[in-house]
């Protein structure tokens, strides 16, 4: 079962820096080269001896505060340096990375990454280098073994693209990443901010986060590449949650995520958001449960950015197009005519911002040390090609800088910046009158209009359906006959890609962002998805699990020393 | 010696405002306990809450420099809360919800807000309170129509303890960090070592316990462990691994920094003569005398376990959760050693020892506790749940897990009347070998430490957690082969053939008496707030030669030698 999965909140951060020339005397970059220069020469002249070596090491540093009830919660510092070694065996043609046939390898591309010191020099660091090359190689070297027998015993494949595209080498050293923010001038906002959100008596748990966090991922391969790039990501969060009578568990979360602490939202906004949160939930406490619909929906906002996510984007991720176990939706409509005409999708790494907006998925180098690149993925609606790291497909033989990764993860190609843009704006009035056209043309009381949602998932193999589910949190009722909308609670959007995408019918002039972490075999990569509002005459609404649980039995204490509460 | 005895208003149960946020906000809390009700549901008859509020330092460091640096103040909890009555309630039952507790360990706002600190309690409690509704009806469900339920009651209410000590002092971040790298760094001089790391955790702080029978108790928390493990290789491919651990209250008794940097100078040098050890090709039946701290963790691994009377927990039939592993303790009159062997356990013994307490987890007053009688039980440790063998507590309950409290030793004390001297002791071993046709004999000096498998910070922590067997007895690591004329030969690859409990009753002859600290894993995942995940446990052993053992050579796979030599050799 693969099931991928764009949500809001995960440990794995990214963001955008700028890339100047740095010091060539970099004590990490000075002791990969030491154990590569060492490793490749005791291996050379010798039958499969590895033919390419890779190194990534990943420096993290990690701030995070949280507030919840009036009080600081949490305020942890941290620091780690991980490193990956992926080493090949073989030709690019045929090498020990090969997926296996007929073998169930599920997350076998999953190597716990090697920690490494985060403050010792160059020497300390080369034992660690040490153990995990040899580990790696020692691994490749039996890998290509299977790989060769089970090429053998199974039939011709499908597509008999080679397993890795020669690049020319990359030179880049960006400066290191560094945080730059004052938490102790956060903290007090971070108490009133939680204060605020938990002055409601109905309000039961609430939280308020800031994550700092500056990673320097520095590549060192033997076909030359020296890359060193620093990000910086920084992320301030509200949640609030509240439970309704039926058991439901109503829980809120409102982000932003920027490049840099300036960027973050005023006091003044963050103040009006945990009203406006705070109110939100309380609505949904009231609100109706949805039921079961099928009819048309119009995703406003960020909700329309998910679903391009997880109903197209990760179908066009280009090792699933040669994967004989995956779904390959899209494999054969290359040329072909699969959005309305007037849309077009990219996903380009390159953009740092996007209508003034910092994205999750930008950075000048991918996870294989390949220059980030805009893929154009669809164009006017016909689909054009795939996200690539470096392994060809049928087609495409080279890398558009989309191998991506989490540490100890193996890079496949991802989506990173996955922007919808549209050739026929329609102001969101105009959008919303066609719903409720399309509704009356449908004969159905009400339509649906998407507006939060949590993330979502899908799967995209062969043995499963291959179905989405997108969680939605704010869902309105556009009632036909002119009623004020009407808020339900409980449903998510679900459905199958071809159906879900036949049925756009209609975009907004307003595009809109979400940044969130996306989960899949190569673990979690920070991403951002961008769509205007979308209109889809007909999508399956199904209802939300749900919590069994009472709410809390005891009213929430309300002063720092109370009396009991007898009934 | 402990003789502050502090008096906070709120540990007399006084309505009044104290300047302990924390203490406040667990009294206030609690006292809303008996108000939480469910139509025709049973309420709560007992609830409790224990806080650990402190520091935590823990810090890997490797060659010099930190891998990990995971430090900071710390504010974790536990709710436990019993509903139906103490003859029979939620407690000591194993379903999807656990016994007493919530969702195990709790993570409090660190800041010193009484409201907030309430508002965790409030939910936990909540959570807490229904799971032992549903868990008391699972377990009357479970017994219903079993025979020969035991009548034991539940739970035992003691007295209310009100006291309160000075808190522990918090770890020294910045010290212990350069402690770390320096002690690390030891392994830049010893290219034959593959891998290194040593380990820090330390805590500081209060450990506060509150009960609805009035128990306010607030306990100095204190202790640290530091570990060093380092890993080499053999010719032939086998990796030996080793450590040296260093279990205390605080820094200030720890070994100075050249004495630990001497110590993992020794560890180098003694994995370095045990790389060159011969591995035996056949199998050795006879006499084995169990040294130093091969004989002290012998008595651990094999008896302490056999000396709870708490019982082991029951759970649901056909229920998920973890297999409960919790060995059944001895019965009393029952024979463990041979005559003239007596054990004791008394937490309070000596009070510098970082197992050492006044009052156990569940507010219960230590007492010394003889077990063991000439080879016979006598005793067994004691908690709050009681057993046939054991229906009182007598102050050794211990929380081992988020799950359970447990009743386990402090400071077991195993005496024998008759102890040999060494030579005596090798020299009576080498009697007994010539029945088995042997030249020589078998001392094991030092056991594995299953967790520090190729020195993997991984395995350690699960170990750490909980994740190793207490009740098997981990294969030899130091064991030499001694002749009549006094000469050792060094053998490595040895592993046990079939050691069980029953070995102790094997015991021939015993030697002089060594002391070693341990962390004891629980059943499960430990208890969260402590800095060190597991119970410092203090055992003082002699020597002892066991009659008859078998060991076999190892036989595993052999690893690939690393093809390439240390980047420490300069090559």
């Amino acid at each position: 079962m693969r099931i991928f999965m764009l949500v809001i909140a995960i440990s794995l951060p990214l963001a955008a820096s700028a890339a100047a020339l740095g010091s060539a005397e970099d004590p990490v970059v000075s002791a990969l080269t030491g154990e590569m220069t060492r490793t490749l020469a005791s291996w050379k002249g010798q039958d499969d001896a590895p033919y390419y070596l890779g190194y990534r090491v990943t420096d993290t540093h990690r701030i995070a505060i949280s507030a919840r009830y009036g009080a600081i919660g949490e305020d942890t510092d941290t620091r780690s340096r991980e490193l990956d070694v992926s080493a090949r065996v073989g030709t690019p043609a045929l090498d020990s990375t090969h997926r296996l046939r007929g073998e169930y390898t599920f997350d076998s591309d999953d190597h716990s990454p090697m920690m490494l010191s985060f403050d010792a020099p160059a020497l300390a660091l080369r034992p660690g280098i040490w153990r995990a090359t040899n580990d790696e190689v020692r691994a490749a070297e039996e890998g290509i073994l299977r790989v060769r027998a089970n090429r053998q015993v199974k039939v011709a494949e499908t597509d008999p693209s080679p397993d890795f595209s020669v690049e020319p080498p990359q030179t880049s050293m960006g400066e290191r990443a560094e945080l730059t923010i004052d938490v102790g001038l956060w903290k007090p906002l971070l108490v009133e901010l939680s204060r605020q959100l938990d002055r409601d008596e109905h309000i039961e748990r609430s939280l308020v986060t800031l994550d700092a966090v500056a990673e320097t991922r520095t590549f060192v391969t033997s076909e030359g590449t020296q890359i060193r790039e620093g990000r910086t990501w920084y992320r301030i969060a509200l949640e609030a949650a509240a439970t309704a009578t039926d058991g439901m568990d109503l829980d809120l979360y409102r982000w932003k995520d920027v490049s840099s602490a300036t960027s973050l939202p005023s006091a003044e906004a963050l103040r009006d958001w945990a009203d406006g949160l705070v109110q939100r939930v309380l609505e949904l406490r009231e609100a109706p449960a949805g039921d079961p619909y099928t009819g048309p929906v119009l995703l406003h906002g960020a909700a329309a950015g998910v679903f391009v996510h997880e109903v197209m984007g990760h179908r066009l991720e280009g090792q699933r197009q040669k994967d004989e176990r995956e779904g390959q939706t899209f494999r054969d409509k290359v040329g072909q005519l699969i959005l309305p005409d007037f849309v077009d999708v990219v996903d380009d790494p390159t953009l740092p911002s996007y209508s003034g907006f910092d994205l999750n998925g930008h950075y000048a180098f991918d996870d294989e040390g390949q220059p980030a690149a805009r893929a154009t993925l669809v164009d006017h609606g016909v689909l054009r090609g795939f996200l690539m790291d470096r392994s060809p497909i049928r087609g495409f033989e080279h890398s558009n800088g989309h191998g991506r990764a989490q540490e100890g993860r193996e890079p496949v190609a991802r989506m990173a910046n996955t922007i919808l843009e549209t050739h026929k704006p329609t102001p969101y009035a105009s959008l919303r009158k066609q719903l409720i056209d399309e509704v009356k043309r449908q004969g159905r009381p009400y339509g649906l209009v998407v507006e939060e949602l949590a993330g979502g998932f899908t799967d995209t193999g062969r043995q499963e359906p291959n179905a989405f589910d997108i969680l939605a949190d704010t869902v309105w009722r556009v009632y036909a006959d002119g009623r004020p909308d009407q808020l339900v609670r409980g449903v998510d959007l679900v459905g199958t890609p071809l159906v879900a995408l036949s049925h756009v019918i209609a975009t907004g002039d307003d595009p809109a962002v979400f940044n969130g972490f996306c989960g899949a075999e190569s673990g979690m990569v920070p991403n951002a998805a961008v769509s205007p509002s979308l209109l889809i005459s007909q999508l399956e609404l199904q209802k939300k699990e749900k919590s069994q649980e009472r709410p809390p039995l005891l009213p929430k204490p309300a002063t720092g020393r109370t009396a009991s509460v007898k009934p | 010696m402990i003789t502050l005895l502090l008096l906070h208003p709120a540990l007399a149960a006084a309505p009044s405002s104290g300047p302990d946020p924390v203490l406040d906000a667990m009294v206030d809390e609690l006292d809303r306990v008996e108000d939480l009700s469910l139509e025709g549901a049973p309420r709560a008859y007992f609830a409790s809450y224990r806080v650990f509020d402190g520091d935590s330092v823990h810090l890997t460091a490797s060659l010099g420099g930190l891998v990990r640096d995971d430090s900071g103040p710390s504010r974790q909890g536990t709710v436990s809360v019993r509903v139906g009555s103490a003859d029979q309630d939620n407690g000591n039952f194993q379903s999807m919800f656990n016994s007493t507790r919530g969702f195990g360990a709790l993570e409090l706002v660190l800041a010193p807000d009484t409201l907030a600190l309430r508002h965790d309690l409030w939910l936990q409690t909540d959570r807490a309170y229904k799971g032992a509704v549903e868990n008391l009806a699972r377990k009357l469900a479970s017994e219903r129509g079993e025979t020969g339920v035991d009548p034991t009651p539940s739970f035992v209410l003691t007295p209310p303890i009100v006291a309160a000590f000075p808190a522990g002092a918090a770890p020294d971040h910045d010290a212990l960090a350069a402690l770390a790298r320096a002690v690390s760094a030891r392994f830049l001089t010893h290219p034959e070592v593959e891998a290194s790391r040593v380990y820090i955790a330390a805590g500081g702080g209060r450990d506060l316990l509150v009960d609805t029978t009035g128990t306010r108790l607030v306990r100095p928390s204190e202790e640290l462990d530091l570990r060093i493990v380092a890993t080499a290789r053999a010719a032939d491919g086998h990796t030996i691994s080793d450590h040296q651990t260093f279990i205390v209250r605080n820094a200030t008794a720890l070994p100075s920094q050249s004495r630990l940097e001497a110590a993992a100078d020794d560890l180098a040098a003694r994995l370095e003569h045990w790389r060159v050890a011969v591995t035996p090709e056949a199998p050795y039946v006879g006499p084995v005398i169990f040294e130093g701290d091969a004989a002290v963790d012998l008595f651990r691994r094999m008896l302490v376990p056999a000396l709870s009377g708490t019982p082991p927990m029951e759970r649901a039939h056909g229920g998920m959760g973890s297999d409960d592993e919790s060995p059944t303790a001895l019965s009393l009159k029952r024979r463990v050693l041979p005559p003239g062997f007596s054990v004791v356990d008394d937490p309070t013994a000596e009070p510098a020892l970082p197992s050492s307490y006044v009052y156990d987890d569940e507010g219960v007053a230590a007492q010394r506790t003889p077990l063991v009688t000439d080879g016979i039980v006598r005793g067994l440790l004691a908690s709050r749940i009681p057993s046939h063998d054991a229906p009182a507590s007598n102050g050794h309950g211990r929380d081992v897990s988020r799950e359970e409290v447990r009743a386990m030793p402090s400071f077991l004390q195993v005496a024998v009347e008759r102890a040999l001297s060494a030579n005596r002791l090798y020299a009576l071993a080498l009697q007994t070998a010539k029945d088995y046709d042997l030249d020589h004999i078998l001392v094991v000096r030092r056991l594995a430490d299953p967790s520090l498998e190729q020195g993997s910070s991984r395995s350690f922590f699960l170990s750490m957690m909980g994740g190793s067997p207490a009740a098997e007895l981990p294969d030899p690591v130091e064991v030499v082969e001694r002749y009549a004329d006094g000469h050792e030969v060094a053998v490595r690859g040895l592993q046990w053939n079939g050691v069980d409990r029953r070995i102790l009753r094997d015991i021939l002859a015993a030697g002089a008496s060594t002391r070693a600290t341990f962390l004891q894993p629980g059943g499960g995942m430990s208890f969260g707030d402590r800095a060190t995940a597991g119970l410092p446990v203090t055992i003082e052993a002699p020597s002892v030669l066991v009659s008859e053992v078998e060991l076999d050579p190892d036989t595993g796979a052999v690893p690939t030698v690393p093809k390439l030599p240390s980047p420490l050799l300069g090559g």
